[in-house]
């Protein structure tokens, strides 16, 4: 009984999550702000120190944390740190006191996941400003507001060599412009804008003090200079959510204009940036495989213990190669070790790729196959469990038909209700015109959704688990890196898939677990992230509207 | 000769669990009918030269951890994949008899049949730690209600911080691992039950009640004239799920012309080990009843005998289901009818058996079963069923035979 004590203790002792956490690390115009929250049982204080180890000044904002408390059951106070600092983010540290009188620290890096990003305070003492500007591949998209009622469409931008006049324009109404101005509502409609100029001689950034934008108000010639200048790719998250956090795309009016942003969002997200790759082999993989699986980590790399076990029962080693890509560059430690403990625990051979970058789902794939050594490809999620064997020949089977394209499997939550069984294109009230994926009968219990119908003809199917021939997954390029953080790659390419002619299929036989949303934050995203995926729901639906609507008139 | 390898989380003269005296017992026993037997414990602490293995006595002492205890998981794999693989390969047993992996890790399986491909692999389960993150109680964290079902999605109520998603993926990684077991044996049918219906393959499961040391009947207590069977004990830890403030209560609620003659002796242990607000739960309760109470403290298994031989029944009163408490077999060997809680492991080894069963977690229900068991004629109708034998033992022996055969 001794040991049941000591068990019960330590069960309740690991059973605690981290007593802090950092959610968000975004650079400001002149440091860093760090979001994250704290349990107050335990942790006193938090600062932050410089590469001497020395506390930096810093402002801390205490915000109520209801969602960690709900998520834990231990009260949880939140803060947000800015700091004023010239040194680069991988100096400092966040330094943490507890309760007990030690300290702790934690490394800093940037991750601009949920960060608010500071909006300047409207002054009332202009009538116009340029908030800040966005540079990235030689466009400029410039944004704030001028109380013209919406009526200047030409604006002028001025830089020490060129004028450019040329540009897309976007008018909006700010509710802040709104709430400086209350007594001027016909000024304050449409206050706001956002332009896009394209100038090719910026390939790096300009100074705040070289862009200048002119325009007339009232008559009169203004001449409106940039607060700040931002990179864009100096810190992808933060930069969308400065392009991205005012926009209402659920109102029509703006949702047509979102094409604005196109150019800036792919500039940040660029498709080709270069990565460097690392191969870690593990056992002794098959010599030649008739099949490789390829499954991208992110977030969570606990998932490989899980899988690997797994397979040790449902996979056959000596014909599937399994090929694990790290798409987190700040777990590649982590992951390593893991990884060397997992060949000794299942003796399941596998490979690890790790990149130098984070690349998003779809080019992390396009790796992985890059490195697969068979024909037929299983692409998989890290948060997928096969249910029992036999279910990679199964799909197999029905790759085998010369028609078809991709085979997906039904896949199950945790308490046995249907996650995936093939999917749909759907309307959305708030965004009209867009088709958005829809996952049809999502947590029915599988008894409802019953069918005697091993195989049936299915055009939309989650990446989640598929499996396609090496060969059409390359003759059609892959997962297009277009769609930024992940969002209709897998739509896309079933439809490019079967415009070579192909069928795509799902097996309703085939059941496999896939714990959905594993690898997500405590706290829900923000706008922005929404809006990006409205914005790849336009992409999608440009290329595509005319087979959805076939598809839905089909049904 | 064949040969057979104990591998206990503990050893029984340094910690007295349910499970490592269970399976010294065996281990005994086994010894006693000619197997040729080692026997492995996982002990704390660093050893000689920080070598894996010490010895204490006939027996190996394994020097390892568990790193994990939410996956019952080890990153200490070396102890385990290279050290005890070497060793079992050397000894190459017949058959590997597990009785825990706490404090070891559950990728003791697989590290076992890697090293001895062909053995068998026999897994002995004494609680419910693979399904219950709740210290394998079965009882909610919070409200310490019964649980009798691990539901992901209740289990992330007891414990928030984990979600249902992740006590899926802690579930299927032990089963993994548990896939390398040839046999299981459970000392209960209602453990065995609740883990087939949690995912064991029926067929491998066999209900086996532990073995115990012989132990001599003693005759009840002699009775003056007039004088009724009003003598009760509490052996066992005194911690929540044992539910000795349920028994004090009991007696609070007696009638008073029967309390003043009834006498509770609690021979138990760690009571100073308990959090500040079950001790003084406790000790009020104490206070009240302390005119028929004493507190005797552990106990060696030497003087066991002595001890129960001393009361007329024995009250078992646990919160939890429990799987087959050690007392109820030691009861009815010396000869002591018991009053226990009507769940689990308690109901199905004394219903009909060997004595009276209450509404668990009730005082007022317990209470009543004690005025009918002070009686002397329903205390000489279950002495009477106790049966000195032990049919487990030649149980095991056919199982162990037949694995090796």
């Amino acid at each position: 009984m001794n040991k049941i004590k000591s068990i019960a203790r330590k069960l309740l002792g690991k059973s605690a999550p981290q007593p802090f956490r950092i959610d968000s690390v975004a650079q400001t115009v002149d440091g860093f702000c760090i979001v994250g929250w704290y349990f107050t049982n335990q942790i006193k204080r938090i600062s932050v120190l410089d590469a001497n180890s020395k506390p930096l000044a810093s402002d801390i904002i205490d915000i109520e944390r209801d969602d960690v408390a709900a998520a834990t059951g231990q009260s949880a106070k939140g803060f947000q740190i800015t700091v004023t600092t010239a040194c680069a983010i991988d100096e400092l540290m966040l330094s943490v006191q507890r309760e007990d009188g030690n300290s702790l620290t934690s490394r800093l890096t940037l991750m601009g996941d949920v960060v608010p990003v500071e909006s300047e305070k409207i002054s009332t003492k202009s009538r116009f400003s340029l908030e800040y500007v966005i540079a990235v591949d030689g466009h400029l998209c410039l944004i704030g507001w001028v109380l013209d009622g919406g009526a200047t469409r030409e604006f002028t931008l001025n830089t020490n060599k060129t004028t450019y006049t040329e540009h897309s324009s976007f008018r909006y109404t700010r509710s802040d412009v709104n709430n400086a101005f209350s007594n001027e509502p016909s000024v304050t409609a449409n206050a706001g804008f956002v332009l896009v100029f394209s100038a090719p001689e910026f390939t790096s950034p300009p100074s705040a003090k070289d862009v200048k934008l002119q325009l007339t108000l009232e008559g009169k010639s203004e001449v409106l200079v940039a607060q700040h200048v931002f990179d864009g790719k100096a810190d992808p998250m933060t930069s969308v959510q400065r392009l991205l956090n005012n926009w209402q795309s659920a109102s029509p009016s703006q949702l047509q204009q979102g094409d604005i942003f196109l150019p800036i969002l792919h500039g940040i997200y660029p498709a080709n940036v270069s990565v460097d790759i690392s191969e870690h082999t593990y056992g002794e993989p098959s010599f030649s495989p008739s099949v490789s699986v390829i499954i991208p980590l992110y977030g969570r790399i606990d998932f490989m213990r899980y899988q690997l076990s797994n397979f040790g029962r449902n996979v056959d080693k000596n014909t599937v190669e399994v090929i694990y890509v790290l798409d987190d560059p700040k777990l590649a430690d982590e992951a390593r070790k893991l990884a060397s403990e997992l060949e000794t625990i299942t003796a399941f051979p596998f490979k690890l790729i790790v990149l130098s970058r984070n690349v998003g789902f779809g080019r992390a794939n396009n790796i992985g196959v890059e490195h697969a050594s068979a024909d037929t490809l299983l692409l998989l999620n890290s948060d997928i469990l096969p249910k029992n064997k036999g279910w990679i020949e199964s799909l197999q089977e029905s790759l085998s038909k010369p028609t078809a394209g991709i085979v997906g499997a039904r896949l199950l939550f945790e308490d046995d209700t249907i996650q995936h069984d093939g999917m749909a294109p759907m309307r959305v009230k708030e965004h009209p015109g867009l088709w958005f994926n829809d996952h049809p009968k999502k947590g029915w219990p599988k008894h409802i959704a019953y069918t005697n119908q091993h195989e049936t003809e299915c055009q939309l199917l989650t990446a989640a688990c598929w499996m396609l021939r090496k060969e059409d997954f390359v003759a059609v390029g892959g997962f297009d890196p277009v769609y930024v953080l992940g969002d209709f790659e897998d739509s896309d390419l079933c439809l490019k898939v079967e415009a070579l002619g192909k069928k795509n299929v799902i097996r309703h036989d085939i059941e496999l677990y896939h714990l959905e949303r594993q690898s997500q934050n405590l706290v829900q995203p923000g706008r922005w992230k929404h809006n990006v995926t409205v914005l790849n729901a336009m992409t999608y639906n440009n290329r595509w509207k005319d087979q959805l609507r076939a598809m839905t008139e089909k049904v | 000769m064949k040969k057979i390898v104990f591998i206990s989380h503990g050893h029984p003269e340094l910690s007295k669990g349910g499970a490592e005296v269970a399976s010294w017992n065996l281990y005994q026993l086994l010894l006693k009918n000619g197997y040729d037997c080692l026997y492995i414990a996982r002990t704390d602490g660093a050893s000689h030269g920080g070598s894996t293995f010490s010895s204490r006595g006939e027996e190996v002492l394994l020097h390892t951890g568990m790193s994990d205890w939410f996956n019952l998981s080890t990153s200490h794999l070396k102890p385990l994949f290279s050290d005890l693989a070497e060793l079992l390969k050397e000894f190459a047993p017949d058959v590997v008899h597990i009785h825990h992996y706490a404090h070891i890790g559950i990728e003791l399986f697989p590290a076992v049949r890697r090293a001895l491909p062909n053995a068998k692999i026999v897994f002995t389960i004494h609680e419910f730690m693979a399904m219950c993150m709740h210290n394998g109680q079965m009882v909610k964290r919070e409200t310490l209600k019964l649980c009798s079902k691990a539901v992901e999605a209740d289990c992330h109520k007891c414990f928030p911080s984990h979600s249902p998603g992740d006590f899926f993926l802690r579930k299927h990684y032990v089963q993994d691992q548990f896939s390398f077991v040839d046999d299981f044996v459970s000392p209960s049918q209602f453990l065995a039950d609740r883990y087939v219906a949690w995912g064991l393959p029926q067929e491998k499961v066999h209900v086996i009640e532990n073995v115990l040391p012989t132990l001599t009947p003693v005759a009840p207590r002699a009775l003056a004239d007039g004088e009724k069977r009003t003598k009760l004990a509490f052996f066992g830890q005194v911690n929540p799920y044992k539910g000795l403030d349920i028994l004090l209560k009991a007696l609070t609620l007696l009638p008073h012309e029967l309390r003043s003659k009834v006498h509770l002796d609690v021979h138990g242990a760690n009571f100073d080990m308990q959090t500040n607000d079950f001790k003084e739960k406790v000790e009020l309760l104490l206070n009240e009843v302390e005119d028929c109470v004493d507190l005797r403290g552990p106990y060696e298994s030497e003087q066991l005998s002595s001890r129960m031989a001393e009361c007329d029944w024995v009250i078992i009163p646990s919160i939890w289901w429990e799987n087959s408490p050690v007392v109820i077999q030691e009861a009815i060997h010396i000869g002591r009818p018991l009053i226990g809680s009507n769940i689990g492991g308690m109901k199905e080894k004394i219903d009909g058996i060997a004595g009276i069963t209450f509404e668990a977690r009730s005082a007022a229900s317990l209470a009543s079963a004690i005025v009918k068991a002070v009686d002397p004629d329903v205390f000489q109708y279950w002495h009477e069923k106790l049966s000195n034998q032990q049919p487990a033992v030649e149980q095991h022996l056919q199982f162990i035979e037949a694995l090796c055969s």
